[in-house]
C-alpha cells in the first residue's frame, strides 16, 4: 500500500430498492427489485491530485462519491481513509472524519437554503463543531476572500440575490471551511454558464494547490475531465471499465465505450460524430456478463456470459474487457 | 430565396419588477435547407426568439417592433387561428425537457395518428388510419427507433429522454414542416444519446430538405450541426456567419472569449482564459454594447451607444473595433 493513496475501497457495493417494499408488498410474496448503483468498485484516489469520475446518467457516479464521504452506507465493501476502515466509524470518530470528507454539489440554485445568509451558510459546519463568535466570522471572511467572494457586500445577503457562479463560490466555501482533505466535486459547473464556468475551474485549482487537497471530480463532461484532472476512471451502469491517466486514456481509449464516449463529445472544428448505437440499459436486469455488450461493436461470445476481470494492459492503465485479458 | 426573414425583432417581458428587454434588433434569415445555431448563455434571449417565431410567446411578452416573413406571410399580421394552420405543417418545434413534451395520458401512436391526421386535412386528403399507420411506422425507422412497432403502444413515461426526442422529431417528420425550430433538445441528454440524436438532425437534413433553427447553450454542439452561427447575449445578436468563419476567426470579442474559455476535448495543458463578471441582469441591462462591461477592448463609446452591425469578410458583428 502506496503512502500516497489517500483514499481506496474493496469491492464496495452499493444496492437499493427500486420500488418500495411495504407489509403489502411481503403479504403478496412480490420479489423486491434491487439496483446495483456501484458494483463491486475497487479503486484508489491519489492524494493531492484529481482524479475524474465519468460517466453518463445512471452510471452510479454520484453515488460512488457520496459514498466516499460517508453520505451514503455501503451495502458491501471497505472504505480506507489513511487506512483507516471508515465504514465502520461511528459517532465522535464519524464526526471527525467526516469533516475531513467534504462534497461540493452539482446545482447551487438547491444546495443551499434559501432562507439563510450567506455567512450562515458558510460557518454552519464550523458552527456544528463548537465554534462561535468572532472567531467563526473571521474564519468565515478567510474563506470567503479566498474563492473570492466580498464579505463586507456579501456576508449577510441570501442565496436569491447571487448569481450562479457566486452560489457555487458560496459552495465551495461551505465545503473547504472545516480544512478538509479529500473533495467530492459533483458536477461542480454543470449548472453554470459557459462563460462562468472556466472562473469556477480555476478557482478550484487554485485552491486545491492553495491547500494540497484531494479532489473527486464527478462529471458527464468529458472536456472539463481533461482540464482539470490527472487521473481519469470511466464508469458505466455501477462498473469501473477504465482507469488511467488522464492524457493518455482520452489520446488512446482502449475500452470500447470510452472510444464511443470520446466519439460523441462534440467539439469546435469536429463536424461529425460517432456515437454507439442504443442506449444505457436497464440497471434492475443489467447484463449477465459485460454491461456494455448489447452496444458493444467488438463483442463476442465470452462477453454475454462472463463479466471481464480488470486487468492492467499497459502503463498503470487498467481495463475490464475480454479484448485486453490474455488467454 | 429566404424560407425565414426576421427583421428587427425586439421583444420585451413586462413583469411586477419592471419591463425585461429579452431581444433587441434582431435581423437574420435562414434559406431553405440550411441549418442556423443560435448560441447563448442564460438570459440571451435564445429561447425568447424560438417562442416569437412560432408565436408562442407568455400572455406578458410582447412584440416591440419588427417582422417576421416566414414562407412570405408575416407571422405578425396573422390571427390566432390563421397561426394555428402555420404550426405543425409550417413552423414544428421541439422543445427542450422531453418528459413535459409529449401529452401523459395518450399512446405514442394517438398522439403521432394525429400528427398525421392533421396534415392530411390541411392538404385536402382523406384520413386513412392504416395507410397512417404504415406512415408511422416508416418515419420511427427514419429517426432510428428499434422496435416501432412496440413503442408505439406505450405511453410517454414508459420511454426514455432519448426516445421521446425520437418520437418528437418524428412528429415533425409526419408533418413535412418547412422549418423545424429545436430548442435545446439534447440539454436533458447523455452526450452519446445527443450524438446520435445530432447525428439524425443532420441526416434528415441532408435527406428532407428542411431548414433547421437549433438553439444552443453549448456552443461545441453549434460546430457539429449548423450551416450559420448566431451569438446572441444579453438580447443583442453579437455575431452571425458561416460556422467555419465565427469558430475559426471570430470577430466579436465576446465571441473570442467564449471559445476559448470553454475546455475541450482537442486543446490540451495552460490554464483556461476566463470571462471576469457575470452575464447582465435584464431588467437593468448595462447601456450601449450589453458586453462592455466585461470586454477587454472596451472604448469611451462602448457604454454610449449600441453599436450597428457591420459586415467584415462574411461575417456580421456588432462591434465598435470594427468601425461603423
Amino acid at each position: 500500500m502506496g503512502s500516497d493513496v489517500l483514499i481506496r475501497t474493496e469491492n464496495l457495493v452499493k444496492v437499493f430498492l427500486a420500488k418500495n417494499y411495504g407489509i403489502i408488498n411481503r403479504i403478496l410474496r412480490e420479489k423486491p427489485l434491487f439496483v446495483r448503483a456501484v458494483d463491486d468498485v475497487s479503486i484508489e484516489i491519489p492524494t493531492g491530485k484529481t482524479t475524474a469520475l465519468v460517466g453518463e446518467s445512471g452510471s452510479g457516479k454520484t453515488t460512488l462519491g457520496r459514498l466516499l464521504v460517508t453520505l451514503e452506507q455501503p451495502t458491501s465493501g471497505r472504505i480506507y481513509f489513511h487506512d483507516i476502515d471508515i465504514t465502520k466509524a461511528r459517532g465522535r470518530d464519524l464526526r471527525n472524519i467526516r469533516a475531513k470528507l467534504q462534497m461540493v454539489f452539482q446545482d447551487p440554485y438547491s444546495s443551499l437554503n434559501p432562507m439563510m445568509r450567506i455567512k450562515d451558510i458558510i460557518g454552519e459546519p464550523l458552527k456544528n463543531r463548537g465554534v462561535r463568535g468572532k472567531e467563526l466570522d473571521e474564519a468565515v471572511a478567510k474563506i470567503m476572500g479566498e474563492v473570492g467572494l466580498d464579505y463586507s457586500s456579501l456576508a449577510t445577503r441570501r442565496p436569491s440575490e447571487l448569481s450562479g457562479g457566486q452560489r457555487q463560490r458560496v459552495a465551495i466555501a461551505r465545503a473547504l471551511i472545516t480544512n478538509p482533505e479529500f473533495v467530492v466535486l459533483d458536477e461542480p459547473t454543470s449548472a453554470l454558464d459557459a462563460s462562468t464556468q472556466a472562473q469556477v475551474l480555476n478557482l478550484l485549482v487554485d485552491l486545491q494547490n492553495r491547500h494540497n487537497l484531494t479532489y473527486l471530480l464527478i462529471t458527464h463532461n468529458v472536456a472539463v475531465a481533461k482540464y482539470m484532472s490527472d487521473l481519469i476512471m470511466i464508469m458505466y451502469m455501477g462498473k469501473i471499465l477504465e482507469i488511467g491517466d488522464t492524457g493518455s486514456v482520452l489520446k488512446e481509449p482502449l475500452h470500447p465505450y470510452t472510444q464511443a464516449l470520446i466519439e460523441s463529445v462534440p467539439d469546435i472544428g469536429k463536424s461529425e460524430l460517432k456515437p454507439p448505437t442504443g442506449e444505457v440499459g436497464s440497471l434492475v436486469n443489467p447484463p449477465k456478463g459485460c454491461r456494455f455488450y448489447p452496444r458493444c461493436p467488438f463483442r463476442m461470445d465470452i462477453c454475454r456470459e462472463r463479466e471481464p476481470p480488470i486487468v492492467e494492459v499497459k502503463n498503470g492503465i487498467k481495463v475490464a474487457c475480454w479484448l485486453y485479458v490474455k488467454k | 430565396m429566404a424560407l425565414l426573414e426576421v427583421k428587427d425583432l425586439s421583444i420585451i417581458y413586462r413583469t411586477p419588477f419592471g419591463i425585461v428587454n429579452a431581444l433587441n434588433d434582431i435581423t437574420f434569415n435562414i434559406d431553405k435547407g440550411e441549418s442556423l445555431t443560435v448560441v447563448g448563455e442564460s438570459g440571451s434571449g435564445k429561447s425568447t426568439l424560438a417562442l416569437a417565431i412560432a408565436r408562442l410567446l407568455p400572455p406578458n411578452a410582447k412584440y416591440v417592433s419588427g417582422s417576421i416573413i416566414f414562407d412570405n406571410i408575416d407571422l405578425l399580421k396573422l390571427s390566432s387561428d390563421e397561426m394555428r394552420k402555420i404550426r405543425g405543417t409550417g413552423i414544428f418545434m421541439v422543445f427542450q425537457e422531453p418528459a413535459t413534451s409529449l401529452n401523459p395520458v395518450f399512446k405514442v401512436k394517438d398522439q403521432l395518428m394525429e400528427a398525421v391526421r392533421i396534415r392530411y386535412e390541411r392538404e385536402g386528403n382523406i384520413f386513412d388510419e392504416n395507410k397512417a399507420i404504415s406512415e408511422i411506422i416508416s418515419v420511427l425507422k427514419d429517426v432510428r427507433m428499434p422496435d416501432p412497432e412496440l413503442i408505439i403502444e406505450r405511453y410517454p413515461h414508459q420511454l426514455s429522454g432519448g426516445q421521446i426526442q425520437r418520437v418528437m422529431i418524428a412528429m415533425g417528420l409526419l408533418m413535412r414542416p418547412k422549418l423545424f425550430i429545436a430548442d435545446e433538445p439534447t440539454s436533458a441528454l447523455d452526450v452519446t444519446v445527443q450524438a446520435q440524436i445530432l447525428r439524425l438532425l443532420k441526416d434528415l437534413k441532408r435527406e428532407y430538405g428542411i431548414s433547421i433553427l437549433f438553439i444552443t447553450h453549448d456552443i461545441a454542439v453549434a460546430s457539429i450541426i449548423a450551416d450559420s452561427v448566431m451569438v446572441l447575449y444579453a438580447g443583442q445578436l453579437m455575431e452571425l456567419g458561416s460556422v467555419k468563419s465565427v469558430m475559426h476567426e471570430p470577430k466579436h470579442p465576446y465571441t473570442q472569449a467564449l471559445l476559448s474559455s470553454i475546455p475541450r476535448i482537442s486543446k490540451t495543458e495552460g490554464k483556461l482564459p476566463i470571462i471576469g463578471g457575470s452575464v447582465p441582469n435584464l431588467l437593468n441591462p448595462p447601456p450601449g454594447c450589453r458586453f462592455h462591461p466585461r470586454c477587454p477592448f472596451r472604448m469611451d463609446i462602448c457604454s454610449k451607444a449600441v453599436p450597428n452591425l457591420t459586415k467584415v469578410n462574411d461575417i456580421y458583428v456588432r462591434c465598435f473595433l470594427y468601425g461603423q
